[in-house]
C-alpha cells in the first residue's frame, strides 16, 4: 500500500525547513511582533515629524513578514535531493550521525566556555584585570587545553601583569582596584 | 604644474628624519592597536591624540594620520587569521581571508591585503591632489540621496554569503533592529531599553561584531569537536605574480568604490568594503569561489578600505568638514595646534596642507614596507596550538570588549551576540548583511526621518532628486535580477534532480 502523502518515486522530494529553522522563525515572529507593538507605543508621528517609533515599527513589521516567509516557504532543492542524490543523501546521513556524536562531547566544552565567561562579565571591574585574566584564561587552558595548573597559573599571572603594565605605559587604563601593579612595585 | 610645485613644497617640509621617524612610529603603533579586538582606527587615534599636545603641528598630524591607516591594516590581520574583526570594515576582508587561512594561505591573504592597501592608498592620493570639485559635489548630496545610496549599498550586499534571499534579508533587518536600541537621536526617547541605563547608549556594535564572527567561530569549532589545526597548514607566505594579476581588477574597482564612499560625509568604511566585495562577486567569472577563499574577495575590500581612508581627508582638508569619527579626531589635532582645515589652510599654511598630502604618500610606502616582512610574524601566531590560542583569544576579546566603553556589560553583549551568531551559522543565515546594517542602520534611519520631515509628498521627496531616483531605479533592477536568477537556478536544480544516474533505473 502506498502512502498517499508521499510523492511518486520519480519526483524529486523538495526538502522541508529543518526543525531549528521553524523554531527560529516562530521565535522571530513572536519577538519582532512584540517589538512592533512596543514601537507603536513610541509614536509613529509627532508634531508633523516622524516619531521615534516609525523606523523600528517598519523594520520589526518587515522582520515579521520575512520570518513568516521563512516559516511557510520551502528551501530550494539541493543537487543531492531527488533520485540523483540518493547515495549522497545516505552518505550525508552517516556523516550527520558521526557529527552528532562528536557534537555531544563538544556541547560540554561549549557549556563550560559559556559558564566560565561569567568570570570576566562579573569580576573584571571588581577584582581587576590581572586576577580576572589569570582565572579566566588560566582556567580555560587547564580545562580545555589540558595543561597542568602549576604550569599555567604562574605563566598566565606573569603575562597578565606584563600586559597590564604595557597597557598602562601606552595610556590604556585596565581595571586594577587592588592596585596590584603598585603593590608589585612595577 | 602648480600642483607638482606645491607637492614638492610638502615633501621638502616632511622629508626630515624626525617626521619620518614619527610616521614610522605612527604606522607601528597603529598596526599594534589595530590588532587588538575592539580597537578600530577611531579608538586608536583617540587614544594617541594627546601626542598632538607635545609634538609640533606637522609631526603630530603626520603621526596621527599614520596611526589611522596603520590601525586600518592592523584590523585586517586578526580578521584574516582568526576571523575576529576588530572593526566592522574588516568583516568583508575576513569572509574570504579567513577561508584562505583555513586553506593554508594566510600569508598570501595578508600579503595581498598589504598590496591592496598600498595600491588603494596610492591611487586615492592622486584623487586627493585634484580633490576640491569632488568634495563640493559630495557635500551637495541631500538626505534622500544619502538614504537611497545607503539602501543601494545594502541591497548589493544582501545575499552575499548565502544562497537564500529571505535569510539575507532577515540578517539585514536584524542588524537594523539592533541599531534602534537606545536613546532616539532626534527626541531622546528611550527605545527597547527596558529601563536599563546600560542599554540607553545603544548596543556596542564592536562587541556585537566580535561576538557574531569571532566568538561564534570559536564556539562552533570547540563544539564540533574538530578544532582546526592551523599550524599544520601554514603554506607559502609569498604572493605569485598570478595572484597579483588576478587581483588587479579588484584593486582598481576597490579604489574607485572606496574613493567615492570616502567623499560622502558619514559614510561608514564598512559600506565601501562590503560594496566592493559584492561588486567583485558579481563581476567574477567564478562567483562560487567567493566565501571559499577567493583572493579577489580580500584584495577588493581591503583596497576600498584604504582608498576610503585617504579620500576621507578630502572633505577635511578642502572644506574643514570631518567625514568620519576618525577625521573628527584629526580635526581635533589640527585645532590643538591652532590650525583650521579648509580652503584657508592652503593659503595660510601651504607647507602644512601639502605636507600632510605628501605624508599620505610617504606613510603609505612606509606601511607597505613594514607590512610585507611582518606577514611572517603575524602568520607565526597560527603556529600556536589552537587549544591554547582560543583561550588566550577569548581573554583578549573580553578585555577588548570591556575597553570600548569601560563596561563589563559589553562583554555580556559580546557573549549574547556570540550565541546568536552560533545559532545563525547553524541555520545557514549569512552574518555579513547584519554586520553592515548595524553600522548603516542609524545613518539610514536619520536620513529617512530627515527626508520625511522636509517634504509633504513622499514620492517627490524620495524620487525628486536625480541621484536618489537613479539609486532607487538601481535597487529595483538589483531585486529583479536577483529574483530572475533565483527562479532560474531553482528551475535548473529541479530539472537536474530528475536526471537519472547512469546505469540506474528510473
Amino acid at each position: 500500500m502506498t502512502d498517499r502523502t508521499s510523492p511518486p518515486p520519480d519526483q524529486p522530494v523538495r526538502p522541508q525547513r529543518t526543525r531549528g529553522e521553524r523554531i527560529a522563525a516562530v521565535g522571530l515572529i513572536v519577538v519582532c511582533g512584540a517589538m512592533f507593538v512596543q514601537a507603536l507605543g513610541y509614536g509613529l508621528w509627532q508634531r508633523n515629524q516622524p516619531g521615534p517609533g516609525l523606523f523600528p515599527a517598519l523594520v520589526s513589521a518587515l522582520m515579521v513578514v520575512l520570518s513568516l516567509l521563512w516559516l511557510i516557504t520551502k528551501p530550494a532543492p539541493r543537487p543531492s535531493d531527488g533520485l540523483l542524490g540518493a547515495a549522497v543523501a545516505a552518505e550525508e546521513a552517516a556523516e550527520a550521525a558521526e557529527a552528532s556524536r562528536i557534537e555531544r562531547a563538544g556541547r560540554r566544552t561549549i557549556v563550560f566556555t559559556i559558564v566560565w565567561a561569567l568570570i570576566p562579565i562579573f569580576a573584571l571591574d571588581k577584582i581587576g584585570f590581572v586576577l580576572t585574566t589569570t582565572a579566566y584564561v588560566g582556567g580555560m587552558l587547564i580545562f580545555i587545553a589540558r595543561i597542568r595548573w602549576w604550569l599555567v597559573l604562574p605563566i598566565t599571572a606573569v603575562v597578565s601583569v606584563l600586559v597590564n603594565l604595557g597597557a598602562d605605559r601606552i595610556g590604556i587604563a585596565l581595571p586594577d582596584p587592588f592596585r596590584l601593579l603598585w603593590l608589585l612595585g612595577v | 604644474m602648480d600642483i607638482l610645485k606645491d607637492l614638492l613644497l610638502g615633501f621638502s617640509h616632511i622629508l626630515t628624519p624626525q617626521i619620518l621617524a614619527f610616521a614610522v612610529l605612527g604606522c607601528a603603533l597603529g598596526m599594534i592597536t589595530g590588532i587588538l579586538p575592539g580597537f578600530g582606527p577611531s579608538a586608536a587615534t583617540a587614544l594617541l591624540l594627546p601626542l598632538a599636545f607635545v609634538l609640533e603641528p606637522t609631526a603630530s598630524i603626520v603621526m596621527i594620520a599614520a596611526i589611522y591607516y596603520g590601525s586600518m591594516y592592523g584590523g585586517t590581520i586578526t580578521s584574516v587569521l582568526l576571523n575576529i574583526p576588530g572593526e566592522v570594515s574588516s568583516v568583508a576582508t575576513g569572509i574570504d581571508g579567513y577561508e584562505m587561512t583555513k586553506r593554508g594561505e594566510a600569508g598570501k591573504a595578508l600579503a595581498i591585503a598589504a598590496v591592496g592597501s598600498f595600491v588603494g592608498g596610492s591611487l586615492a592620493v592622486i584623487g586627493v591632489l585634484f580633490a576640491s570639485p569632488f568634495a563640493t559635489l559630495a557635500i551637495k548630496l541631500k538626505f534622500t540621496d544619502v538614504f537611497a545610496l545607503s539602501l543601494l549599498a545594502l541591497m548589493l550586499v544582501i545575499g552575499l554569503a548565502g544562497s537564500s534571499m529571505i535569510k539575507g534579508l532577515i540578517s539585514a533587518a536584524l542588524g537594523l533592529l539592533i541599531g534602534t536600541v537606545g536613546l532616539d537621536h532626534f527626541t531622546g526617547s528611550p527605545r527597547f531599553t527596558f529601563g536599563t541605563l546600560a542599554l540607553s547608549s545603544g548596543l556596542n556594535y564592536i562587541a556585537i561584531i566580535m561576538g557574531l564572527f569571532g566568538l561564534a567561530e570559536i564556539l562552533e569549532n570547540l563544539g564540533s569537536g574538530k578544532v582546526p589545526d592551523f599550524s599544520a597548514n601554514i603554506g607559502s607566505l609569498r604572493l605569485k605574480w598570478q595572484d597579483i594579476r588576478d587581483s588587479l581588477g579588484s584593486m582598481g574597482r576597490g579604489t574607485v568604490i572606496g574613493f567615492f564612499f570616502g567623499l560622502v560625509p558619514g559614510s561608514p568604511a564598512a559600506a565601501s568594503a562590503f560594496t566592493s566585495y559584492a561588486v567583485e562577486k558579481r563581476v567574477s567569472k567564478h562567483p562560487e569561489r567567493f566565501g571559499h577563499g577567493a583572493i579577489q574577495g580580500v584584495a577588493g575590500p581591503e583596497t576600498a578600505n584604504n582608498a576610503l581612508g585617504i579620500s576621507n581627508f578630502i572633505p577635511l582638508l578642502t572644506l574643514g568638514i570631518p567625514s568620519s569619527a576618525t577625521m573628527a579626531i584629526l580635526l581635533g589635532a589640527f585645532i590643538i595646534n591652532g590650525l583650521q582645515p579648509g580652503p584657508l589652510l592652503y593659503a595660510q599654511h601651504p607647507e602644512i596642507a601639502w605636507g600632510i598630502i605628501a605624508s599620505l604618500i610617504v606613510s603609505n610606502v612606509i606601511l607597505f614596507i613594514m607590512a610585507l616582512p611582518l606577514v611572517q610574524v603575524w602568520v607565526s601566531i597560527l603556529r600556536v596550538p589552537t587549544l591554547i590560542l582560543y583561550p588566550v583569544t577569548l581573554g583578549v576579546m573580553s578585555v577588548g570588549a570591556f575597553l570600548t566603553n569601560n563596561s563589563t556589560f559589553d562583554i555580556l553583549v559580546m557573549w549574547v551576540s556570540g550565541l546568536v551568531g552560533l545559532a545563525l551559522r547553524k541555520l545557514d543565515v549569512p552574518l555579513a548583511p547584519a554586520a553592515l546594517t548595524l553600522v548603516l542602520g542609524p545613518m539610514l534611519e536619520a536620513n529617512f526621518r530627515r527626508a520625511l520631515s522636509l517634504g509633504n509628498d513622499p514620492v517627490q521627496t524620495f524620487l525628486g532628486s536625480p541621484v536618489s531616483a537613479s539609486a532607487f531605479a538601481l535597487i529595483v533592477v538589483v531585486f529583479l535580477i536577483r529574483g530572475v536568477l533565483t527562479t532560474r537556478s531553482a528551475f535548473l536544480r529541479r530539472k537536474k534532480a530528475l536526471v537519472p544516474v547512469a546505469g540506474e533505473e528510473v
